[in-house]
This record gives C-alpha cells, structure tokens and sequence, in this order.
C-alpha cells in the first residue's frame, strides 16, 4: 500500500482471482475527518491507476468508509487507489494497494513418470512430468510426491517436471504418485498414480555383442546382444529391425518373435552380398514401461550367391555396310544388386549363326558391344554375368536376318504420353505370335537416336508406364518391339515429350523477297535439339515505325509466309515466334524496307517518256527537214558577196578580182574614208517593207527580257539563234556570217581605253562576245552617255538592240518603250539624227541610210575621236577581214 | 549416536503405531495419540534435531500402505525375494572381505546366536502361516540390519562405503517384501514388538554378528524364494487384497 496517513484500503496486499468480483474499502482515520468534514463518503472515488471506477460500484459504509466492487480482470491496471476531491477540484489521494492478480491452479494432469536405467542399475531418481494447466499468471510450486509403504518422499518445483531422489529406487513393490499445485489463490492436487516403479523403467538399449554371417548362407545373419539389466531385476522383451545399409527403410522383425527374453536372433531372406545395419531396442517383457532407444547399429555383409536373374538384353540394329554386314549393337543392363547377388566380374557373349551353326564366344566387362553381323543370317545373341560363385541365367535374343524386316509389326499403333509425372505408353497390337514386348526408348537429336534404356513387359500388357528418367524438354522415341520365341520383329515408335518446353531458340529468317507492298520471308528449321516441343505454329510478328505491331500465324509445316497490305518504302522490324504447347520463343528480328517502286513501275514510266522525246524529236526533224529552206534563210541567210559588190567595179582603182581576197578589207581605208555608199539593191524597197513590217510586228517581243544576248551558234533551235531570229529577222538580210551576225555597240572608249565624249558615238561592233565585262563593272554603264539602267547585263545588247530596233527598251526591258524616249535618246545621243533613218533600218544597217543622212551616220573622225580610234583598233582585230566585208557597205 | 538410534526407534514404532491406527480407523492421515506423545517428548528434550525428522515421521504417519497394495502383490514378492537373494549373495561376500585380515573368509564359519530367523523349512507350512513367518523374519531382518549398520558406522564405515550402501539398500528392500508380504495376508498380521538386537561387545563378535545374520538373511530368502514360488495366484488372492481393491476402486 501507499503510505498516506489518512486512511488506509483494506485488504491492504490483495490477491484476486481473475474475473471474480472483488471488493475494498477504503476506511478515514479519525485524525482527517476534521479535514475532510462530511465531503468524504460523498467525494471519495476510487481508481485503478488512470481509470476512475464508476460510481455505481461504490457502496457507503458509514461516513469514514467507502467500498468499492468490481469485477477484476486483467484490464484493470495497478494501483488502486482511494481519492478524495477536496473542494471540488483538488485531488487528495488517501490510499493505495497493488493488487496481485491471476488464476488459482487448475488440478494437474496426465502425470507421468519414468525410471531411468543407469549404467548397469537403475537409477536412483525418478523422473516425473504433468499437464500444469492454464497459466496461473503468479507464481505457483508444484510439489510431486510420493510413497511407498514406509517412505514418502517430494520434490517442488515451479515448472511442470521433476525428480525424485532416493537412496535406492524401490522396486518390485507399489508406489504412489501424485502432484500438489499451489499458489495464492489455491491448491489443486493431481490423480494419484500407483505403480511398481519398475514398470516406469526405460531401459538403456541392449547392446549388440556380435552381428555375424555364416559363409554357406548368404541370405543369412545371426544377431547377439546383451540384456540391459540382470534377469533378476527385469525381462525384457525385444524389438529388432535391419536395412540393406544404402537405404533408410528399416524392417521390423515381428515383435511376437522377439517377446521373450532372448539375446540371439537370426535374420533370414536377406539379400546375398548385401550389407546389412540391424538394431535392438527392448522393454520391460510385460508390456509396461518404455521402450528403449534403438541401439548402435551394427553392420554385417552377407556371403555373396551365384547371380539369380537373367540379364535383361536388347540390341540396336545399324545399316548393313556394302559387305553385307550389319553393326549390331547388343546391349544389356547390369544385374541389380539384389540380383547380381555378388560383384559381376565378366559377361560372357556368344554368337550363334541359325544358318551355319557357326558359334563363337567371349568375355567382355561392360555392358555393350558391337557386332558385324551378315545381314543375310539370323543370330542368337546369348549373355551371362559371372560372379565368384557362379553364372546368372542365359540371356538370349534372336536377329532376324534383314530381309525380314519387310514383314509387318504385330503392333499396330502406339500412343505415348506423359501423366502424373510418368512416361506411359499404350499399344495396340496382334499378340497372337508374342512372346513378349520390348518397350524401348532413345533421345532423338541431330545425330541421330541414341538409346537411353528398355523394359520388358509380357504379352497380355497394353501398356505400361516407362520406368526411366524422362527429363523435359527431350524428344524421345518410344518404341514398342515384340519378341516371339527370342526373335525381335519390327517395331513401331512414336515421338513424344515427357514435358514440352519452350523452343531454346526462335526461328532466324534467312530469306525475304521484297516488293512494293508484300515480303515473303522464309526462316530456318529450329533443331530438334533446341526445340523443346512439338512446334504448333509459327507467329509471324511485323511493325513498322509509328504503326501498332500485326503477326500471322501459321502451321507447324510452313516455313514460309508472305506478309501483304505493306505499305511501300517503309521499314519493318519482324521477327517469327516458334510456338510448342508450353510456349513460344522469338526468333532474333529482321529489319527491312520495302520498295519505292514496283518492279516495271520505273520501266512503265521511262520508256513512255523516252517514246514521247523521240517522238517529239523525230516530229522536230521532220519539221526542221521540212522547213529546212526557211531554216536555211534564218540560219544561213544570204550574205551578199562583196566581191560581187559593184562597188568593186565601180572604183576606179579596184583591185583585180583575182588579187582581192574577200577577207581582205574591200578598200583601204583612207580611200573610203571620203565616200558614202550606198548600196540600194541589197536594200531593196521590197526588203526594206518587209523587214519594216516585221521590225514592227515584233516590237513587242523586244521588249521582252527573254532574249539575252549570246554567242550565236548554227543550230536553229539554239536559244540564243532564237534570240537573234526573233530581234533580227527583218535584219537577216543584212546579216553576215554565224560569226559576225551579232551586232553589238561598242563604245570607242571600250575597258577606259578612252575617255568617252560628252556626245556618245555608236559603232558597229564585230565582236562575238557578249560584253560582259560591262556586267562587271556596271559603274562604267553610266559613262554610256550616262543612261540609267537598272540592269547592267543587258546593256550591251539593249544598246545594241536599241541600236538596230531604235525603238529599243533602252536597256531596261519592262519598261514599255515609247518613242517619246526614243526621241529623247537621239537627241542625247546624235544630234540631228533623223528618227526615220531608224525607223526601218537597223544599226546594221546604218550602212544603209536614206542618201542624205549619210554623213550623219558617218560621224566624221574630226569630231568623233573615240571613233576614229575605234575604227584603227578595229584594223587589228582577227576578224577584220569580216569587219572589211561589211565596212564597204 | 545413541540420539539416531533412539530416533530410528521411535521412527519404527511410529510406523507401527501408524499402520495399526490405520487399520483401526480406515485411511484418515491423522496421527494417533501416542505418537504424538512420542514427539513432543523427542521436541522437548531434542528439539533441534528432531525437526528435520518430525517431518519425515509426519509423513511416515500419513502413510496408508494398503493403498498400494495389489493383485500383483505375490509376483512382486517373488521378484523382490529373487533380487534380495541375488544380492544377499553378494552382500555376504561384500561383508566378509570388508572385515579384514583374520576373518574367516567363508559365512559357513559364522554361526553366532542370531534370534529371530525361523527355525526349520518354512515352506512347508502353510499358506498364511508361512507369510506371517517371513513378514515377521523380514521384520526381525531389518532391526539385525539396523544393529549392523550401526556397527560399521561406530566402526569407522563411511555412510558412502560399497557395504553399507548395499546394507542400506536391502534394508529398504526388506521392508518392502514386508509390505509386499504384509499385502499378500488375509489377515493382518498382528503388530508383534520386534525385541531389540542384543548388545554385542567386541569387534570381532560383532563382525561375527554381522556376518551370521547376513548369512542366515541368504539362508532365509532362499526359502522365501521357494516358498513364494509355490505360491498360485489364486491362493494369492485373499480377501485382504480384494478389501483393498474394492476401496481404491471407489476413489473418484
């Protein structure tokens, strides 16, 4: 309790029972009455630790005692204290107990003892042990006693077991046993046991003194052992088991064999050559008591016997070579232990022709061997193992000569399967003439089917389970052969999984043929080794960029697929999945593209176009061959020839014919310096309207900005002839040869070889080039009489051609020309330059003016100096000679 | 000495006062007047040593033999007698060579006046008469036993020697087949003060004690052996032992 001096809770160290009512009373001593006045029966309240016990529960005594009631159970935590609200709000604790709590004991139960046997007597203590019951959660002694007719003795323990010591351990007379269980809350006494303490023995485990085998016996052991105590003390009855040593399961010898108080026992039907473990255990003989522990094993072999089965044999039956002999491979199983009754220490092989009775005979030590065989003979294959005491039973198998082999099986179908973990094998088959069936098994790979085991199984079974180790994921051939009177006839087989796995591998494509919108592809066969399964199907899966992945299945017999509907040079990823019943594997994946075109497509397109060109071309040579004399007349116009120039015959001093060269220049030129010529008849009036009449219908064409200016080539259809055609067809007649049929301005002062005059001077030019340098350097265009143009390029050629049209664009080719400008430019450019004289007459033919302009057209080398230099230059130019054909003019 | 001695008495006839109260008054645990008179005398004058032994004696009182026994009382008998004979043998031949040099090495020469071992073949007689004859034998036995033990102890013995162990051990076992004995009677046999052993002065006379009474306890067994043997077990089933049955059968 709490030590508080103004009151106390009785009972002050209480010990309750789990969920029994339990009642407390807090008393005030006389000393705190005064302090609490009356407010304490009416203020009191009682808790158990935090919780404050409802007030229902309490009962008022008289004025200094209170009592409290509740039902306690383990929820109701320490302590429990008695409390007192002093002034409706001050707490004053009066009182506290803990409280032990917990259940009485419950009676103990099935108490069972045991004596021990030390050494070579038994012990002198007993050993007890009890069911204690439910947990009393407080601490409880147990007390074991017991009695005998003049002695008692105890022992007290807490746990539920115990010893009883004694000077001697009082045997072949009655004792009594029994438990107290005591604690706070009471005792509980167990059932008395009475028993002869010797019936509670558990004797040591006899010892094994000889485990022996007697050499003419060889299924035979004799086992000797000593009793655990004398016979005077207890008789014992035994109990013995053995195994062969290499397994854990024991066989118990019969115990009514073993009851009586024996020390030898012979084990029989044991297996020769086998060793065998034996163990003794023994008890009190009249049932009551323990049994023992097994003893020590001890070990003993038993003599080895002559082996007691036949072998079991089988052959495989290769191709004959081309000698006409078969590879016979005779094979047979080792005798099981149990069978081989000793250590196998050679098999003896004999070989007997049915034909020629030829017989020959060997030893061998393992258990296979190779034979060549004629094909034409049946043999008789017999097989014996040897141990030290003597030969097993013969084995024999017959082998049919080959030609035999056309006969039909006796079996009709076979159907192998695999359940509950087991390879079973069902057949049909006509076993009129069978001796028995041989049901063998190989694993079928690359190379071949290697045998891996057989059974037999006699006639009137239809199947059976394979008595093997079927591993997944092998394909094994099962083979069901019957066997009439030794002789093996043809056999029929099946392949089957004992599980299917997926294949190891997926299958690789190893061929595709693209086109525009479809692929076929062809994948490689997997290996039998790494198919795992029977193949169901093949899954073709293909996807292209961006696009949602598609398959196609098909058989387990296709290996080639054409995917349809592809879109055309696309790239597809595919790869096929190989599909046993357990699963499919993916095969590695296959990119490709498919193509732009289909084949033909280009050729469908190309040889249309090339048609048509050389159509089109032929269309045009036939037209130029057919116009060829108009093409003639542009292309090759007539020149006139100078020589033929009456002008000639008109000097006075002209040269003979025969001494002028037409190159040469028609006059020296300080003889026509002095002369305007003109030359009508070339200038006809009926040329002159022509080409005035085709000058103006093509004045809209010039100022077009199509016509660049260029070399002018031979060919009709060249752009730049076209060019010249178009602005000079009312100048052909005045045109001289392709090389001198651009006429181009040029500036006296060409590259600043001069300085220009204020007044520019035009001059026929005879050069071929186009004045590109003048494109170069467009700062110099405006040293041409200071004509703004906005396009460099073409101002040599817009002079020019404005130099021959006059009605040019004046080197800006979109702006409309109109002669106002024209005008402007004459008066620019020559002064008291007649417009007419341009109006129908190139610059060309400046040559040609009307008869009273020609002095103006002549600019005078007084007054034109850039000209006059020009005119001197001119002289050294290659071309002159073509220059001077037209100077004469 | 004399304090254990004079114990080991009063612990004897409170057994014996205890069975026959018992008998008297059925099973009740209760310690009859008498032997409480007994204990306050032995509290009063040794109240030190006795406490330990008040407990033992308590219990000793509370004790009701009849509960043990059973149908199986005859064969118990028989092989307890077989085991005591078995030792006896050995006891003997313990006890002459722990005697020394100048003892006569065989039992045969031990001849001392020994009193209460029968006279004649017991087996020959009857039935009950030959239980009530090896009950009170095997009572005069364990006082011979008690006077032997006591000897050695004054002559040096430790309690741990090999003889004195063995003689403790088939002291017990000697009240046992007396119990055994006692379980097998039709009647029960009538509670006779076992005299006191005489004093015996002299080692060598006591050696000679010893050794006639151990050879006599051989003798005697291997009458018992023989007597029990001949014993049926429907000649065993007295009405005693049916009492007894009938009562245990009634315990809940």
């Amino acid at each position: 309790g709490l030590g508080h001096s103004c009151g106390i809770i009785t009972p002050n160290s209480p010990t309750v029972e789990l969920n029994t009512e339990f009642t407390a009373t807090c008393i005030l001593f006389d000393h705190c009455k005064l302090q609490f006045k009356t407010s304490f029966a009416k203020d009191i309240y009682w808790k158990f630790k935090q919780y404050r016990v409802p007030r229902e529960q309490y009962k008022r005594i008289n004025d200094s005692a209170v009592s409290v009631t509740v039902n306690y159970t383990s929820e109701l935590e320490n302590p429990l204290t008695c409390n007192v609200l002093l002034y409706s709000q001050l707490e004053q604790n009066i009182y506290g107990v803990f409280i032990k709590s917990g259940f009485s004991p419950e009676k103990p139960s099935n108490l069972t003892c045991i004596l021990y046997q030390d050494k070579m007597e038994l012990s002198d203590s007993i050993s007890c042990s009890w069911t204690s019951g439910r947990l009393t959660l407080m601490p409880t002694n147990y007390t074991l006693k017991a009695q005998t007719s003049f002695q008692a003795f105890q022992n007290q323990t807490n746990s539920n077991s115990c010893e009883l010591k004694m000077v001697t351990v009082p045997i072949f007379t009655n004792m009594k046993f029994w438990v107290e269980a005591k604690n706070e809350l009471g005792t509980a006494v167990s059932d008395v046991v009475v028993s002869d303490p010797l019936h509670l023995v558990k004797p040591s485990p006899p010892v094994i003194k000889k485990f022996i085998a007697e050499n003419d016996f060889p299924n035979y052991l004799m086992i000797q052992w000593e009793h655990p105590l004398p016979s005077y003390i207890m008789l014992f009855k035994y109990n013995i088991r053995y195994r062969p040593e290499d397994t854990d399961v024991w066989t118990e010898i019969p115990e009514n064999d073993t009851s009586s108080y024996i020390q030898t026992f012979s084990l029989q039907d044991l297996f020769p050559d086998t060793k065998y473990g034996v163990s003794v255990r023994c008890m009190n003989s009249e049932g009551k008591g323990y049994w023992s522990d097994w003893s020590k094993e001890a070990f003993q072999i038993t003599p080895e016997a002559k082996p007691s089965k036949k072998l079991d044999i089988w052959r495989v039956i290769g191709p004959a070579d081309t000698s006409g002999k078969r590879i016979i491979e005779a094979v047979w199983k080792a005798l099981p232990h149990f069978s081989a009754n000793g250590v196998i220490k050679v098999y003896n092989v004999q070989v007997e022709s049915l034909k020629t009775k030829d017989f020959f005979s060997y030893n061998v030590t393992n258990t296979t061997e190779r034979l060549h065989l004629s094909e034409k003979e049946p043999y008789r294959i017999t097989i014996v193992a040897y141990n030290s005491k003597g030969k097993s039973p013969d084995a024999r198998i017959v082998i049919p000569e080959s030609n035999n082999n056309t006969e039909s099986s006796p079996v009709e179908s076979i159907v192998p399967y695999s359940l509950d973990g087991q390879m079973h094998v069902k057949w049909k088959a006509n076993t009129a003439r069978v001796t028995y069936f041989v049901v063998d098994w190989c694993v079928v790979s690359e190379k071949g089917c290697s045998l891996v085991s057989w059974q037999y199984e006699n006639k009137s079974s239809l199947q059976t389970i394979l008595k093997g180790d079927f591993k997944p994921g092998i394909r094994y051939r099962i083979s069901v052969c019957p066997v009439y009177k030794e002789i093996s006839k043809p056999c029929f087989s099946e392949e089957q999984y004992f599980q299917e796995n997926c294949p190891k591998v997926g299958p690789s494509i190893i061929k595709s043929k693209r086109e525009k919108n479809s692929v076929e592809l062809e994948w490689e066969l997997i290996s039998v080794d790494k198919l795992n399964g029977f193949i169901k199907n093949y899954t073709v899966f293909y996807k292209a960029a961006e696009e949602n992945e598609k398959s196609i299945t098909v058989g387990p017999h296709d290996r080639k697929v054409t995917l349809n509907s592809l879109s055309s040079n696309t790239m597809y990823i595919i790869h096929v999945m190989a599909s046993t019943y357990a699963g499919g594997t993916n095969g590695s994946q296959f990119t490709f593209t498919t193509l732009k075109y289909a084949p033909g497509e280009i050729e469908a397109i190309v040889v249309p176009v090339c048609l048509c060109f050389i159509f089109i071309v032929v269309i045009g040579m036939l037209f130029c061959f057919n116009k060829r004399e108009m093409i003639k007349k542009h292309v090759w116009p007539q020149v006139p020839d100078p020589w033929n120039s009456t002008i000639a015959n008109w000097l006075p001093n002209s040269p003979s014919e025969s001494n002028v060269s037409p190159k040469e220049p028609v006059c020296p030129e300080g003889s026509i310096t002095n002369f305007s010529v003109i030359e009508i008849g070339l200038c006809d009036s009926k040329s002159f309207t022509d080409e005035y009449n085709k000058d103006s219908l093509k004045k809209g064409k010039y100022t077009s900005d199509e016509h660049s200016s260029g070399i002018g080539g031979s060919s009709c259809m060249s752009s730049p002839r076209q060019s010249v055609s178009d602005s000079d067809e009312g100048d052909s007649a005045q045109t001289t040869s392709s090389t001198v049929q651009y006429s181009t301005v040029v500036p006296s002062n060409y590259r600043g070889q001069g300085h220009l005059p204020s007044s520019t001077v035009f001059s026929r030019s005879e050069s071929t080039q186009p004045l590109l340098d003048s494109e170069e350097r467009p700062e110099e265009q405006h040293s041409y009489g200071n004509i703004n143009t906005e396009n460099g390029e073409h101002l040599p050629q817009s002079i020019d051609q404005d130099t021959r049209k006059q009605k040019g664009s004046y080197f800006k080719r979109p702006k409309p020309i109109n002669e106002d400008s024209l005008l402007k430019l004459h008066q620019i450019e020559i002064a008291g330059q007649s417009s007419d004289s341009f109006k129908f007459c190139s610059t060309e033919d400046g040559g040609l003016p009307s008869s009273n302009d020609s002095d103006i057209l002549h600019v005078d080398s007084s007054t034109s100096p850039g000209m006059h230099m020009d005119l001197e230059s001119s002289e050294k130019m290659s071309y002159m000679p073509q220059l001077s054909g037209y100077r004469p003019q | 000495m004399l304090l254990a001695r004079t114990f080991s008495l009063y612990v004897k006839e409170a057994q014996l006062l205890c069975h026959a109260q018992k008998k008297k008054t059925t099973k009740s645990p209760t310690v009859s007047s008498p032997l409480t008179h007994s204990i306050f005398l032995l509290l009063l004058f040794f109240p030190s040593t006795a406490f330990m032994c008040l407990l033992t004696i308590l219990d000793f009182a509370r004790i009701n033999a009849s509960d043990l026994c059973r149908s199986s009382a005859g064969t118990q008998s028989k092989n307890l007698a077989n085991l005591l004979k078995s030792e006896a043998e050995t006891l003997v031949r313990t006890y002459i060579e722990a005697q020394g040099e100048g003892f006569p090495q065989s039992s045969s020469e031990c001849k001392e006046e020994v009193s209460g071992f029968p006279v004649g073949d017991i087996t020959a007689r009857e039935s009950p008469e030959m239980l009530q004859s090896i009950y009170f034998t095997l009572k005069s036995i364990d006082r011979h036993f008690k006077t032997i033990l006591q000897q050695l102890s004054d002559l040096g013995f430790p309690a741990t020697d090999p003889l004195q162990m063995k003689l403790k051990v088939a002291q017990e076992r000697v009240l046992h087949l007396a119990a055994n004995i006692k379980c097998m009677l039709t009647v029960p046999p009538p509670e006779v003060k076992i005299p006191p052993s005489v004093t015996i002065r002299g080692i060598y006379k006591q050696k000679k004690y010893g050794c006639t009474v151990l050879r006599k306890y051989s003798e005697f067994l291997t009458q018992v052996v023989r007597g029990l043997s001949h014993q049926t077990g429907t000649k065993l089933k007295k009405r005693y032992i049916h009492s007894h049955h009938a009562r245990l059968q009634r315990l809940p």
